[in-house]
């Protein structure tokens, strides 16, 4: 079989990725195990790599290059930028994501990935073997979410940058979903967690061949509105600071079942409160349906 | 005969996608035009509709070998609008991790250079070597290239006593591959001598930063003029050289990766213990700049806060912007098969000449030649 040809293009990225797609030409990677090389001309290629957010300027570039690919065209997104956009999101320059443009063979996740998985993802492309790779302690990888600790309390989403975390409520059921796709590995989500139920795995994520199925998610329930029926606010996470504030003031013990009760009414009732007059019925409200 | 050849805008390995096109007449370069924005994505606009705290992970992502640089001069300029001291431990953390960083951009640089000059045994064995300290970054980091170990107010992870260990015992390594690039770069130096020519009065009339303008031998660092982080308590030269040609430019990082070595060494000897992170309390309302000596020179950040979370404006100038005006003034005049080693020159990378479009101006006929036949024109 003779060798295959990379070529690489760079859309609009930081060079992040592509200083990384270029260590993977460092001996320990094992290209030559692909049968694969980098090469200098997409007439040349059959693989695509794809670094990069795509920038308005950089679109025509994409697709004629991708039209000089030699048959059979495989096309490889590398990095969150070029899966989805990342931290560039919703940029008035950018277009995201690439495979809207180019059809997309294997996703490389990672901001940047490593050379490591750059290459796993080139030999999933390829339909090839390629070897695992450990991780060191304290790698940032992509983070796992604990379903049993999760309260769907929606820290993690305010603070993510790249918008990889949606809360999507449905009915009486919240669910959380981390979209490997968009992360950009910044950890944010475990600095902010209450519950310390993210963190980053300590694994070499692979690549995958499907854009929406990469990623974790937990399911919560929500807690019904006292007043009006409406499922808001996830029922762990009231046990959750009911504990908390039980623990810090103990005498409050005893009203644990008002405090939760009242912890359940939705935002759109809270509204509601003008005055301490219209206060004080909603109270009354809520103690009579106790 | 006059011939405009336009080069990019893809080219695989460069900093920022950008045409230059280039005017030749027999054989000799008599004018360029840059056309940029080809990597532009709206970073000064994002940067107002994130956090504090976002924006400093976006702007890690300009640039993904100055990630350290680019981090450390947001954090610097927003810390001074706070008004907030960081502790000594977290200032040597953050000067450990950006020379860490200037290192690796460095010998990535050198990969590149060779790249240009086709000498694939210098990439390899730099490329293999490199891989030793992306090693020791992952672990420290987390990650080998967007490290987000700043945020602000201190560093996000301390650094254990065993692992400055390994990072001080790899610097032997290290130094042996500085001397490695050295040699490998003096072999290459009939190449690289006498092309792009930059005087010293050019250099500060354009005004150029970094190792392009310590190469024209005007002595100029951030870290030595305005010392941040803790960059006033330890001792290092500035490299310069009078060349003014692509052969200082190399000579010059190539003598920068000694220094670093020597800081990093002093920075590790000399770290003290304690606290890594401060709590910065409320926006205060303000506007500020800061500015660091990244790898390729002075990077400058200014920041506007309104009080809220959200900054009312932040704007950047990084380096290369600034380098890469000079680039006309290096081109005119040069043969076109010099022109490779002249654009890498600048720390920009070159595999923009894989594509080349030669536009002959009478015919109008255009043709493509590659960075081989590039290199063959000589």
């Amino acid at each position: 079989m003779s060798e295959i040809g990379v070529y690489r293009l760079n859309t609009g990225s930081c060079n992040g990725c592509d200083i990384e797609v270029f260590s993977v030409l460092a001996t320990r990677f094992g290209l030559g195990e692909l049968k694969a090389k980098i090469v200098e001309k997409p007439e040349q290629a059959n693989v695509l790599v794809v670094v990069g957010v795509v920038t308005v300027k950089m679109l025509d570039s994409l697709k004629e290059v991708y039209a000089k690919l030699k048959e059979p065209k495989v096309v490889a997104v590398v990095g969150a930028c070029a899966l989805s956009g990342g931290i560039f999101q919703k940029s008035y320059n950018v277009l995201e994501p690439t495979d809207k443009f180019v059809p997309v063979n294997s996703y490389i996740p990672g901001c940047p990935p490593s050379p490591q998985v750059i290459a796993d993802g080139l030999a999933k492309a390829l339909k090839v073997k390629y070897r695992e790779w450990p991780a060191p302690e304290g790698f940032r990888g992509l983070p796992e979410l604990d379903a049993e600790k999760c309260t769907g309390c929606s820290a993690c989403e305010m603070v993510c940058p790249a918008f990889a975390i949606e809360l999507v409520d449905e009915g009486n059921k919240r669910t959380v979903k981390y979209m490997y796709d968009k992360c950009i590995n910044c950890a944010s989500c475990e600095e902010v967690c209450p519950e310390d139920a993210v963190h980053p795995a300590r694994k070499r994520h692979p690549s995958g061949l499907d854009r929406g199925s990469m990623g974790t998610s937990a399911e919560e329930e929500l807690a019904k509105c006292p007043l009006c029926g409406t499922f808001q606010v996830p029922a762990k996470q009231i046990r959750s600071f009911s504990d908390r504030i039980i623990e810090k003031v103990e005498k409050y013990n005893k009203f644990r079942e008002d405090i939760e009760r009242a912890a359940a009414v939705c935002s759109g009732c809270r509204k509601k409160i003008a005055n301490i007059d219209s206060g004080k019925s909603i109270l009354f409200k809520l103690m009579m349906s106790s | 005969m006059t011939e405009i050849i336009k080069i990019g805008p893809y080219h695989p390995l460069n900093l920022e996608p950008e045409i230059y096109e280039v005017t030749v007449r027999d054989d000799k370069i008599v004018d360029v035009e840059i056309e940029q924005g080809y990597t532009h994505r709206g970073i000064e606009r994002l940067m107002e509709s994130k956090s504090l705290n976002q924006d400093l992970l976006l702007a890690e992502r300009v640039c993904g070998l100055c990630s350290q640089a680019h981090s450390t001069a947001y954090c610097l300029t927003i810390e001074k609008i706070f008004g907030a001291e960081i502790p000594p431990r977290a200032n040597y953390i953050r000067s450990l991790v950006f020379e860490l960083d200037r290192l690796h951009s460095h010998y990535m640089w050198f990969v590149l250079l060779f790249h240009t000059l086709h000498e694939d045994g210098h990439l390899i064995r730099i490329l293999d070597a490199r891989e030793r300290l992306m090693d020791l970054l992952e672990p420290i980091c987390g990650n080998r290239v967007h490290f987000s170990i700043n945020t602000l107010g201190g560093v996000r992870r301390d650094v254990s006593a065993g692992m400055l260990n390994k990072v001080k015992s790899l610097m032997n390594n290290l130094t042996k591959l500085s001397d490695y690039t050295m040699k490998a770069l003096k072999d290459a130096a009939p190449k690289l001598s006498g092309i792009g020519m930059l005087s010293k009065d050019k250099a500060r009339a354009y005004g150029v930063v970094g190792p392009v303008l310590r190469a024209s031998g005007i002595k100029s660092d951030i870290r030595k003029d305005d010392p941040y982080d803790a960059y006033q308590e330890v001792d290092f030269d500035v490299p310069t050289e009078d060349g003014c040609d692509v052969f200082s430019r190399a000579l010059v990082r190539a003598r920068e990766n000694f220094e670093t070595i020597k800081l990093i060494r002093q920075l590790i000897d000399r770290m003290p213990k304690g606290e890594i992170r401060v709590d910065l309390g409320k926006p205060p309302v303000g506007a500020d700049s800061g500015r660091v000596e990244a790898p390729r020179g002075e990077l400058i950040y200014y920041a506007k806060l309104n009080g809220t979370n959200y900054p009312e404006r932040v704007k950047l100038r990084p380096p290369t912007y600034v380098n890469d005006r000079a680039v006309v003034e290096m081109l005119v005049g040069e043969k076109l098969a010099n022109l490779p080693p002249i654009l890498e020159s600048l720390d920009r990378c070159i595999s923009c000449t894989n594509r080349v479009t030669v536009v002959d101006e009478r015919t109008g006929r255009s043709r493509r030649i590659s960075l081989d036949e590039l290199r063959r024109l000589k």
